[in-house]
């Protein structure tokens, strides 16, 4: 299946889950990642917003290589990820992955690697708009 | 596009291969031709350009040159930031490494979704991205 969308809208949690509880009667555990906005900056400024924007067809090609590499390397089944691009307020949902895979300790390792990657490779930048000011983040 | 020498620029060169491309022969007799390039910018360098894309005609150009010369020159009241974002400086100049090319500052330069040289020369139809350092999640 491998599913991977850069959207200003992401899907129904819930239905992304059983989605990907079907591609295999082989599951035995699914690993999920919610990323949200935080609503305090690293000095403490009161965050109003986040502004997401993608290289969308990179960005999809990246993140399908990395699934591709933690089938390869650790054996899971499936994976989905799905990551918002626009304006995304605090406490909004901004980023769901869900790995697929026989048992919990694939889908552990899996998971952590998929969303360090995501951050250091991924084509996508996001400006933190806050009370004092705005600046665009790197993830270094 | 394929072009029989022997018919196109006479006797001169029939001593050459007689068949070579359009761009090939062009290069031979010493004539460059003017490309069109599209260019990509993302998150910062969007912001500081004020555009998205853009098109660039270049004539017998690298990837260098649309970095240091034909961007800056068409985004004159940002060029200073932009070669401070682009490039490593050391008091205001570019640097460069011991071939001579500048040295780019954290950011990837995609050629059609491909890494390529900074000395990479650029085609008609190229799609060049810039991409600032990441920052999703």
């Amino acid at each position: 299946m491998l599913k991977v969308k850069i959207s200003e809208k992401l899907d129904d949690l819930n239905s992304l889950l059983n989605e990907i509880k079907g591609a295999s009667n082989e599951i035995g555990a699914i690993t999920i990642f919610v990323g949200a906005v935080r609503g305090l900056g690293k000095d403490g400024e009161k965050v109003l917003r986040l502004e997401y924007e993608a290289y969308e067809e990179m960005a999809i090609k990246t993140l399908e290589n990395i699934i591709s590499d933690l089938k390869s390397k650790y054996g899971i089944i499936d994976a989905i990820v799905e990551h918002k691009i626009g304006s995304a307020s605090v406490g909004e949902d901004t980023v769901y992955a869900l790995v697929a895979s026989k048992h919990r300790e694939e889908g552990f390792k899996s998971i952590i690697e998929l969303i360090e990657r995501l951050k250091r490779e991924v084509p996508i930048w996001k400006k933190e708009v806050t009370d004092k000011g705005s600046h665009w983040i790197e993830n270094i | 596009m394929k072009i029989h020498l022997n018919e196109c620029f006479g006797k001169i060169l029939l001593s050459c291969e007689n068949t070579l491309n359009f761009d090939g022969a062009l290069f031979y007799l010493g004539v460059r031709m003017m490309v069109r390039v599209k260019v990509k910018y993302f998150g910062m360098l969007r912001e500081m350009l004020g555009v998205r894309e853009e098109e660039y005609d270049v004539k017998d150009a690298t990837l260098a040159d649309l970095l240091l010369k034909y961007i800056p020159e068409n985004h004159k009241d940002v060029s200073e930031k932009w070669m401070e974002a682009i490039f490593v400086t050391v008091r205001g100049e570019v640097a460069v490494n011991r071939d001579g090319a500048p040295i780019i500052k954290g950011h990837f330069i995609l050629v059609d979704g491909r890494s390529q040289d900074i000395n990479y020369r650029l085609k008609d139809g190229d799609e060049v991205a810039i991409l600032p350092p990441v920052g999703g999640g």
